[in-house]
């Protein structure tokens, strides 16, 4: 019987232990979603349950820890700002009252897109020093590689935004009811392992 | 007014850890068998509770129904609260694991004080009786917020700036609450008055 309540005990902690494993670091309650649009980085702050954060504080660092710009959400949670330093960025959320989360925007999103395009108008620079007409016939009459580029760039951001507001929606689905149910459930097993102990106890002095 | 992760600096966390696990203790020491089941479902309804949200101001309110835990438990309401957060920490991700000593003296701290306060008065007439629940619910939010401004006060530096908004955000919260405890007060009288504070004796 010692034995038992051994086993027992050990498993309830690997179950408790089990528990904080899985659950991932960031257990916050505010959360942050940010995406780079072009040069501008948007960000949408919420609170569990989707509520979004109004005149939020939103602080901007390099991994360094820098402190790059700060700024506050609007009404929709929402804050954008242009990227200030090409490296990957993090932005911290203070929403007030002890609530605060932070997202990563790696340099390789930034990087990507602005990369892309020096490197894209250093191109086009060279081939315009060098045969300007070369480039004619690839890009339509009164077109140049930038001008298009910028247009796909809006015409993306424009169809992407959706997606990115799924997205963001999606990285806090807040509680659901598997959640709530099984909060609950963990706490009647606790009763029972209560009682049962209690019981013990008790049939234990009563033998004696 | 759960607080986050990495809000708080380390000598605040534990302290607060420690609060916690002292009154845990005494908590599970004054928890007797009979109570046990109790002791679950009001866990469970403090768990709960948290899930009904009032939209107000940047931040948002819920429920927190420690008064209430508070005045059925006594003692007994901290490790029921403690068993709350941990899950809330957990599945929710409301408050953090580190902080939840902080979070449990924010809660379950007023709940006990409250208890010693006002549990006496339960037992008497209905309408003191019905004024000490109401006191309960009101106060034991009230006394979290000024909870709160403490623990942030290493962090934020201002203490009177940050309890005044806590306690200003939880107003509605204090009130409703309030008026829960009231209710529950009186259902329990008319229906199961072995549960609360004084009539046991």
């Amino acid at each position: 019987m010692k034995s038992m309540k051994k086993v027992f005990i050990i498993h309830l902690f690997l179950i408790i232990f089990g528990t904080f494993a899985a659950s991932d670091a960031n257990a916050h309650r505010v959360t942050i979603f940010a995406w780079v649009d072009g040069d501008t980085v948007h960000t949408q702050s919420k609170f569990g349950g989707g509520k979004m954060v109004n005149n939020g504080e939103i602080s901007v660092f390099d991994l360094e820890g820098n402190l790059l710009l700060k700024g506050n959400t609007d009404e929709n949670g929402d804050f954008s700002f242009k990227v200030p330093k090409k490296t990957s960025l993090k932005i911290e959320l203070k929403a007030g009252l002890g609530h605060q989360n932070e997202w990563i925007v790696h340099a390789e999103e930034i990087g990507a897109l602005q990369q892309d395009s020096y490197a894209a108008s250093d191109r086009s620079e060279d081939v315009n020093e060098a045969a300007e007409t070369k480039s004619e016939p690839i890009t339509a009459p009164g077109l140049t590689r930038e001008d298009i580029e910028q247009a796909v760039d809006q015409a993306l951001e424009k169809k992407l935004k959706p997606v990115m507001q799924i997205l963001s929606d999606m990285s806090d689905p807040g509680p659901r009811i598997s959640d709530i149910l099984g909060g609950i459930g963990y706490i009647i097993g606790l009763v029972g392992v209560g009682v049962y102990f209690n019981n013990r106890k008790k049939t234990d002095s009563e033998t004696r | 007014m759960h607080i986050s992760e990495g809000v708080l600096s380390w000598p605040v966390l534990a302290s607060g850890a420690a609060l916690a696990a002292a009154g845990t203790a005494v908590g599970l020491k004054k928890l007797d068998y009979d109570r046990i089941a109790q002791a679950g479902i009001l866990s469970a309804s403090f768990f709960v509770a948290s899930l009904v949200h009032v939209p107000l101001g940047p931040s948002n309110v819920h429920l927190i129904l420690n008064g209430l835990v508070g005045l059925l438990l006594g003692w007994a309401a901290v490790p029921a609260i403690v068993v709350a957060l941990l899950l809330q920490a957990v599945l929710f991700q409301y408050g953090g694991i580190t902080s939840l000593g902080v979070n449990t003296v924010i809660m379950a701290g007023p709940a006990v004080i409250c208890y010693l306060l006002f549990a006496p008065m339960i037992s008497k007439k209905p309408r003191i009786a019905i004024f000490a629940a109401f006191a309960v619910g009101f106060f034991s939010v009230l006394l979290g917020g000024i909870i709160v401004g403490l623990a942030l006060m290493f962090t934020e530096k201002n203490f009177f700036e940050v309890a005044g908004l806590v306690v200003a955000a939880h107003i509605p919260i204090m009130i409703i609450e309030g008026f829960v405890t009231v209710f529950c007060v009186s259902f329990l009288k008319k229906v199961q008055p072995s549960l609360l504070p004084g009539s046991l004796n």
